[in-house]
């Protein structure tokens, strides 16, 4: 064999094999490399209405230099084929699937995204409470398939306060309501809010209004036997003040009350908790996800009502006669609007 | 070099002194000192209906029977389901109180447990106390069976 014809097979071996190792060696894989999109998907399955939603955008890289510059419409919708479908669960199989459509009509979410573009799918049913839910976002051009897997919980049990005749609350000041009920499985945070309504007479002309007084979320990712909040007096008659508007003459009649208690899923706990994310990629992100192969979240949000309640008959009078709030007209238990007796 | 030593120890000292932090300020003992307590034993009693059935309603005291037929309370409980007993810090004085406990089973229970009307009915009790200062007074509720 010739010596120059044995060097250039050397010498082409040794390229090759160079390729081949700088080639198997390289185990980057560029999950959020600049230019490649990421879907962004949000869903929260509610078990007490007949319609669910998927919302479904995508990310975008801001510019450093830029940081209030709004992202161009394009930059953040899918523009190519999408197929919505969300499965139902029961013994490890799936049983029902629900194909979503996309729709136009609700007013979606204004802020940082123009709202106009916002991509959103709507299927009608009911979910099942304590059920398993898959959704997949199937991109069938780009071979990519986002999903995600939730539990329905079961349904709420509230303790305190209950709808029952003659059993009040008292929020008069020094005094403490606790709001206690029973901590659902696969639930991870709680808010309550106290919706006053009241009727108002001023020249004569009479309407309805009401003041929302809300609570700050609660985690239960424990096993706790039993969940409250504690609403003050003071932070009652405090909101009261702020909720409801100052009107010359006006007359107030505290009518009745309901508690609301809004339950999510595990998953919008991890989101809103920052300590109790686990690591994963989209941490990178400051972002809590339970998607596969996008960032969002899908969970769940139910929402119980306790309708029909009283307040006590001294947060009443001190509504009406306190300094801090007998400005606002409320008449006392006697129907008495001292504010304006005094007045006259 | 002894008067600096002196000097540095009657400094340590003051320090000591000042940064005492057993030092009473809050004026919440004395006014606590000043008042009494009454604390409500309010059980659920049934006898012809399950306890489930049976809720507390109204815990409530007034400064004299004519506040409290008005329903002019001074202080009124959350009762609960949950909660048996229930306490009250209060100035000295004789206050009069009233308890209340509805039924809510169905079909004719509640009558045999002698709620009046029924189901919602209401078993109405309630009594005059005397809180003392700096005393604890335990008061139990019962109705008529």
């Amino acid at each position: 064999m010739p010596l120059p014809a044995l060097n250039l097979r050397i010498i082409f071996s040794a390229f090759v094999g160079v390729l081949l190792f700088l080639s198997a060696c390289s185990n980057d894989i560029e999950v959020n490399a600049i230019g490649d999109p990421v879907p962004v998907v949000w869903c929260l399955l509610n078990p007490d209405v007949n319609e669910q939603y998927v919302r479904l955008g995508r990310s975008f890289i801001p510019d450093p230099n830029n940081p209030d510059y709004n992202p161009v419409a394009d930059s953040t919708i899918w523009t190519m084929p999408v197929s919505v479908y969300i499965e139902e669960w029961k013994d490890d199989r799936p049983v029902r699937v629900f194909q979503l459509q996309p729709v136009t009509d609700p007013p979606k979410d204004s802020g940082f995204f123009p709202n106009d573009n916002l991509r959103l799918y709507k299927a009608e049913f009911k979910p099942a409470r304590s059920t398993t839910y898959h959704l997949y976002v199937h991109f069938p051009d780009d071979y990519r398939i986002v999903s995600g897997i939730t539990r329905i919980p079961g349904r709420p049990v509230i303790y305190d306060p209950l709808e029952l005749p003659g059993r009040k609350i008292n929020l008069q000041s020094g005094m403490q309501y606790k709001f206690r009920w029973a901590p659902g499985e696969s639930i991870g945070v709680y808010q309550s809010q106290l919706i006053v309504f009241y009727s108002e007479t001023l020249n004569g002309q009479s309407s309805d209004y009401q003041a929302c007084i809300k609570m700050n979320p609660l985690l239960g990712l424990g096993s706790e036997i039993e969940m409250s909040d504690v609403m003050s007096g003071y932070s009652f008659m405090a909101n009261m003040i702020k909720l409801v508007p100052f009107r010359d003459g006006a007359e107030r009649t505290v009518t009745n009350c309901r508690f609301q208690l809004f339950k999510a899923g595990e998953e919008l706990a991890l989101m809103i908790s920052p300590d109790l994310q686990q690591t994963s990629i989209s941490n990178n992100l400051n972002q809590y996800t339970n998607l596969v192969n996008g960032i969002g979240v899908f969970s769940s949000l139910q929402l119980t009502n306790v309708n029909n309640l009283q307040l006590s008959n001294t947060t009443i009078n001190e509504l009406a006669t306190s300094e801090l709030t007998r400005t606002l007209g409320f008449k006392d238990i006697h129907g008495t609007d001292l504010n304006n007796a005094n007045d006259e | 070099m002894n008067n600096l030593i002196k000097y540095l120890l009657a400094g340590l000292l003051f320090v000591m002194i000042s940064c005492n932090p057993d030092n009473k300020t809050d004026t919440d003992d004395v006014t606590i000192d000043q008042k009494g307590t009454v604390v409500f034993n309010f059980p659920i009693q049934s006898i012809n209906v399950p306890a489930s059935g049976i809720h507390r309603i109204d815990l409530s005291l007034a400064k004299s029977t004519y506040d409290l037929y008005r329903g002019d309370f001074l202080l009124s409980a959350n009762v609960s389901d949950n909660v048996k007993t229930y306490s009250f810090n209060m100035d000295p004085g004789d206050y009069y109180y009233q308890a209340g406990v509805t039924c809510t089973c169905l079909g004719d229970t509640c009558l045999w447990d002698s709620f009046p009307g029924g189901r919602f009915g209401v078993k109405w009790t309630m009594g005059q106390i005397t809180v003392t200062k700096g005393e604890t007074l335990i008061k139990d509720i019962t109705f008529n069976k």
